[in-house]
């Protein structure tokens, strides 16, 4: 195989409510009351992991696209469709007997634009939280109508903006449009419904602006 | 051959240790892509008979380099307090695993310098990722969790300033190689070096590759310290201080989609390890190993050794 290029695409991923990554998963409880985001662990900077907007893109697409996931729910292993190649395939027996190659996709970390970082730290002197915002969630009790347990939700707050890239390795004989094709969708499918947890209380909304390839702009959707 | 420093800055985490193995293999999959087969294979070729293009160093943090393996000789305590003082020293040494370059030179020029303490030049920090159920859209019924170590680089210099980069040491057999080794690195840096690669891990820039003299000083070497984690070849010198470790190594890239992905278990010698040579010191020791994974024989692990000289005191 050769490598023809790689194909950049970068922009901004622009928080139009709070977003909360958890450094701990949303399901289980660690340490009880304690919600914390994922943070560099040098600059205690929040940010978007690669492997949360590629993972959100991937099961997206393949909801929407694959047979196999859409009756199991578990990710495609077909080894053969174009989610499989371009985001790499899962460790199974069938697709490690494709001929798909390596995955072509890489999608980086996300760090806070040096704007967010700045308007974040205004925030933090003047209210005392840092680069975050808590946000309390009840559990509103059914019968008698009464808000129980408030359960402190670290998160990143609205407004906030993150670098993206994301690296496309296109190789001799690749369907480069296609490629393209699909990760525009992931992208819109993402900004369709949200990244991150808690998305169906509205956390996590996001739009994805200042879209280019190669510094050319990459437009999500049409009209748009 | 002419020493150069290479400059990276990564991008985020890494998880893979950045030792000179893993690197030559990024390397190698990066040539092959880029040039075709018959590029690497010629490489390759060389480096199997003997004539590397490119002796690679481990990745180190910052400016520091790797504490070598020496025995010191220093006076016999006189008295208990003495005795006491030694060993509460020793096992405050024994927790530093890096020097700076002037602590480095001093120590393998003969000397004993005063080695400061310092924080760990690496933070690690694990994290929990999940494999989310598509239907239900959560980690219960046939979701998977799991945790990854990541590190990061965390060093700063004396004067507080940070040094957010890795430095990697690199001897060319000839300096026009200079140029294109640093293109084959630019293009590795796109991909990443080691797992997770497909969401950012191990990815850097190539901040600079300046020509390095920081080893040439050492007057009447009578050892050679590696930099690089090596497999000794036969005729190599024996005698010395080193620690071993044994490498589960992995194929990468399509090799690594194949059905028995795994390499033969390698024991391999240190970086920081020290040895007596007879004479000079040669610009490298150790070997290519041959038929390290089952399933792709023509496979070649880099394990040699990246050589400084060293002037030790003492025995030999
Ligand atoms: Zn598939």
């Amino acid at each position: 195989m050769k490598l023809e290029r790689h194909a950049i695409i970068k922009g901004v991923i622009f928080c139009e409510t709070g977003l909360r990554i958890g450094g701990s998963n949303d399901d289980i409880e660690i340490g009880g009351n304690d919600n914390p985001i994922i943070r560099n662990p040098v600059t205690d900077l929040p940010y978007i992991p690669g492997s949360s907007l590629k993972g959100r893109m991937r099961s997206l697409l393949e909801l929407k696209h694959s047979a196999i996931t859409q009756q199991t729910g578990k990710p495609c292993d077909c080894g053969q469709c174009n989610i499989c190649k371009i985001f790499g395939t899962h460790g199974t027996h069938k697709a490690r007997e494709s001929v798909l190659g390596p995955t072509r996709i890489i999608v980086r970390d996300a760090f806070l634009t040096s704007e967010s970082v700045k308007e974040l730290k205004a925030a933090n002197q003047e209210k005392g939280i840092y680069y975050t915002e808590v946000k309390h969630e009840n559990l509103v009790d059914r019968k008698t109508g009464k808000a129980e347990h408030p359960r402190p939700n670290e998160r990143v707050p609205a407004g906030s903006k993150f670098d993206f890239e994301i690296v496309l390795r296109i190789f001799e004989n690749d369907n480069e449009n296609a490629a393209l094709n699909l990760i525009r969708e992931g992208l819109s499918l993402v900004q369709k419904e949200y990244l991150g947890g808690s998305g169906s209380r509205g956390y996590g909304k996001v739009r994805f602006i200042n879209t280019t390839i190669d510094g050319v702009p990459f437009v999500l959707e049409e009209g748009k | 051959m002419e020493t150069y420093r290479l400059k990276l800055r990564m991008k985020s985490g890494f998880i893979s240790p950045l030792q000179a193995d893993t690197i030559f293999g990024g390397l190698c999959w990066t040539i092959r892509y880029a040039e075709g087969n018959d590029s690497i294979n010629s490489m390759l070729g060389d480096f199997r008979s003997d004539r590397p293009w490119f002796v690679l160093s481990n990745a180190f943090p910052g400016d520091l380099l790797p504490k070598p393996l020496m025995k010191i000789k220093r006076p016999l305590p006189a008295t208990r307090d003495e005795q006491l003082l030694q060993a509460r020293e020793g096992k405050r040494l024994k927790k530093i695993e890096y020097l700076t370059p002037k602590e480095f030179i001093s120590l393998i020029s003969g000397s004993m310098p005063v080695i400061e303490n310092r924080e760990k030049p690496i933070s690690q920090v694990s994290t929990l990722h999940n494999q989310i159920n598509r239907i239900s859209g959560s980690t219960a019924d046939g979701g998977q969790l799991f945790e990854q170590m990541e590190s990061y680089i965390n060093q700063k210099d004396e004067n507080n300033q940070e040094q957010d980069y890795l430095s990697i040491y690199i001897k060319l057999r000839e300096p026009g190689l200079r140029d294109w080794l640093l293109d084959q690195f630019r293009l590795l840096g796109q991909t990443g070096i080691g797992k997770r690669k497909s969401t950012g891990k191990g990815s850097f820039s190539v901040i600079e590759m300046e020509k390095c003299e920081l080893f040439e000083s050492i007057k009447e070497p009578n050892a050679y310290l590696s930099l690089s984690n090596f497999v000794p070849r036969q005729g190599d010198p024996t005698e010395g201080y080193y620690k071993t470790f044994v490498k589960y190594g992995k194929l990468g890239e399509e090799y690594a989609l194949s059905s028995y992905p795994f390499k033969h278990p390698l024991l391999m010698i240190r970086a920081g390890s020290v040895f007596f040579t007879k004479g000079g010191v040669k610009p490298f020791y150790g070997q290519m190993v041959e038929n390290i994974a089952p399933t792709y024989p023509e496979v070649l692990q880099y394990a040699l050794a990246f050589s400084v000289p060293v002037r030790m005191n003492g025995d030999n």
